[in-house]
């Protein structure tokens, strides 16, 4: 009911409320009807707390701090240049860490013989990938920090579109890379006993459940790897790392973002396509409580050297922008609620909005109820450095 | 010298038949699908198209598929082609009619740099050609952004469209007495939620709560709004809604309700 009363008002702002025409207006004037909200289908969240947490679970180490740097060099002809992004993320880390020296700062993270699982973005392909810029950058500061790179794995739901964005061996030489959902040399998804490869890769012993069926043919199935109303946390999350550096790439989705939550959400269960339209916001929200999750992610570090604010997730160049930004937080909450601010500001600069839509919070504000982060921008402790 | 001729011949006509004859390798796409061939862009190369019907549209673009798939989405071809010494990517949506495909169209395009008559609703930006024809949408991306690469991309587009003769959407029959020039450059159609989001966010909340609908929307001194509901029942929940009376003259606004399901909406800026 109150949702609804607002949004008639600012509709009518847009229409340029003030005026006398819209005064007038029978829109307003009269009393609202009600509108019947969708009872919300139910999940296992309840589930989460089991599990006791840990001394640096999300929202980590420093909860509600964001440093964001801006460098207008980061970007050159629409290519990020690594180099540039190398030193915004060393500025980053000091900022954040509060350290004078990057390896002691990287430390405070992550150990020597620990699993350390990257998670990339490769999801709109080529044009707006995380980029290779930021990637090679993380790898060659855990290194400095005596991370082996055997100990490196960069890994999202699909193996192909890694392969197709650059994530292959030869760029990235020691490290391993892989992902859930998989082809075969011969572009095949199952094996010779026609199962997917991808159902080797999930854990059934984690899962999100919900109470919305996935009932996919047979060519959405090798992307969903199971139906029903589980979908499983992949083994490499559960099993395979130690410790999860998410690297999103800051773009819109539909009327929100999609950024540190929906990245480490949608990226690391299966069955997804059941979850968009009637629980975005608590998938984003409620996978990252799960322990696989909420106890590995030790560092958020968002790509914004370049970024979408319309059209997003997929890639429409139209809408591809140079934000020339990293922001980095171990409070993937608070770093995704600035990461808005940045869109929100960039579409209504391009016309495409007049003002911050509220409503798009909703996946942060459910996940600051959970426990995972700071979602109110007045308790954000943000950290702006401007380098070039 | 000899045999090392007939051996490259060999393999010359070995990696043509795999790589040129699309049909034989892929029978998944219908004959009538407007694939373009070496016959229609002589010297380019074409890889291995992907292919994606229904909802394995996730597989392609993930969650970015449901905004096709409200609109209502057959199938989509992804094709890279070398030309002209650039390098191209060539999406064509087949959409469940003229309608949808305009639908996606319209709310893809941003700032048209130029409208070539590839199409009735073409859109040339720096680094990417969109075409609506029938019910195809048609996305041309390239990477440098030269003009070398636009004028690639409009024949691409060219090859592509002119395998088309679907029929086009008629606008016309939405915003009668609009002239088509201004449809053809500020309208868009929405259709669900989604639609709106990426296609008008400014009535996002005018439209909360509605549902199966589609929208003709044309932004000018005036906002002309025509909503097309799938039922009466829709409509009138709409009207009670926003407490609107068709019958009641209403200042700032004008309302006219045509047939059952159909009302058109005009409104002060």
């Amino acid at each position: 009911m109150k949702r609804n009363l607002i949004g008639r008002r600012k509709f009518f702002k847009t229409l340029g409320a003030g005026s006398a025409v819209i005064a007038a207006n029978p829109f307003i004037a009269a009393a609202p009807a009600k509108i019947q909200e969708q009872a919300k289908p139910a999940t296992n969240i309840s589930e989460t707390s089991k599990y006791p947490r840990k001394p640096y679970s999300m929202p980590g180490k420093y909860p509600g701090k964001v440093v964001v740097v801006k460098n207008e060099r980061s970007v050159v002809d629409d290519v990020p240049v690594e180099e540039v992004a190398y030193l915004m993320l060393s500025r980053s880390m000091l900022e954040l860490t509060g350290q004078k020296r990057l390896d002691k700062a990287w430390r405070l993270f992550v150990s020597p013989g620990e699993k350390i699982g990257l998670k990339v973005n490769p999801v709109a392909g080529k044009l707006l990938s995380t980029s290779h810029a930021v990637v090679k950058s993380v790898v060659k500061q855990l290194t400095e920090c005596g991370i082996d790179r055997k100990d490196i794995i960069i890994w999202d739901r699909r193996d192909m579109e890694l392969k197709d964005t650059g994530f292959v061996s030869e760029n990235y030489p020691g490290i391993t890379i892989k992902g859930t959902e998989m082809q075969d040399e011969k572009g095949s998804f199952t094996d010779e006993n026609g199962i997917l490869y991808g159902e080797r890769n999930i854990d059934r012993e984690w899962y999100y459940w919900a109470d919305v069926d996935g009932e996919y043919d047979a060519e959405t199935m090798p992307y969903m790897v199971n139906g029903g109303k589980f979908s499983y946390f992949g083994r490499i999350v559960t099993k395979e790392i130690d410790k999860i550096i998410n690297i999103p790439i800051l773009k819109n989705a539909g009327g929100s973002i999609t950024n540190a939550m929906k990245n480490l959400a949608f990226g690391s269960i299966s069955n997804t396509g059941r979850l968009h339209a009637q629980l975005w916001n608590e998938t984003c929200a409620e996978v990252c409580a799960f322990p696989p999750i909420r106890d590995k992610v030790v560092l958020n570090i968002s790509d914004g050297l370049r970024g979408c604010f319309n059209g997003g997730p997929g890639a429409n160049p139209q809408f591809i922008c140079n934000y020339n930004s990293l922001l980095v937080a171990t409070d993937p909450v608070a770093l995704d609620r600035i990461g808005y601010d940045i869109i929100a500001a960039k579409r209504i600069a391009e016309g495409l909005q007049k003002t911050p839509v509220p409503e798009s919070l909703t996946f942060l504000k459910m996940a600051a109820d959970l426990g995972l982060g700071v979602y109110e921008k007045d308790k954000i402790d943000l950290k702006e450095i401007e380098m070039s | 010298m000899a045999r090392s001729n007939n051996y490259i011949t060999k393999k010359t006509l070995v990696f043509l038949i795999l790589i040129f004859n699309l049909n034989s390798l892929l029978p998944q796409i219908p004959g009538d699908f407007p694939m373009v061939t070496n016959d229609d862009l002589p010297g380019a190369r074409f890889y291995q198209p992907r292919i994606f019907n229904g909802t394995s549209l996730f597989g392609y673009i993930d969650g970015g598929a449901e905004l096709y798939l409200e609109y209502g989405f057959s199938m989509v071809t992804v094709t890279e082609i070398d030309y002209m010494g650039g390098k191209y990517k060539t999406e064509i949506y087949r959409m469940n009619g003229p309608e949808e495909a305009f639908g996606i169209f319209s709310v893809s395009k941003f700032r048209c740099a130029g409208m070539p008559p590839v199409s009735d609703f073409t859109c040339q930006t720096k680094y990417q050609l969109q075409i609506c024809k029938g019910p195809y949408y048609i996305s041309i991306i390239n990477r440098t952004g030269t003009r070398n690469d636009s004028i690639a991309s409009l024949k691409i587009g060219e090859a592509i469209a002119g395998k088309i003769k679907d029929e086009q959407i008629n606008l016309s029959f939405w915003m009668p007495g609009v002239p088509i020039s201004e449809l053809k450059q500020n309208c868009i159609l929405a259709r669900g939620k989604l639609g709106i989001v990426n296609g008008s966010p400014d009535l996002e909340d005018f439209f909360s709560g509605a549902s199966n609908f589609t929208a003709v929307i044309v932004s000018g001194s005036k906002k002309l709004v025509a909503i097309r509901f799938d039922s009466g029942e829709s409509l009138e929940k709409f009207l009670v809604m926003h407490n609107l009376k068709t019958d009641t003259p209403q200042s700032g606004i004008r309302l006219k309700k045509t047939g059952d399901v159909l009302l058109n909406i005009e409104m002060e800026n």
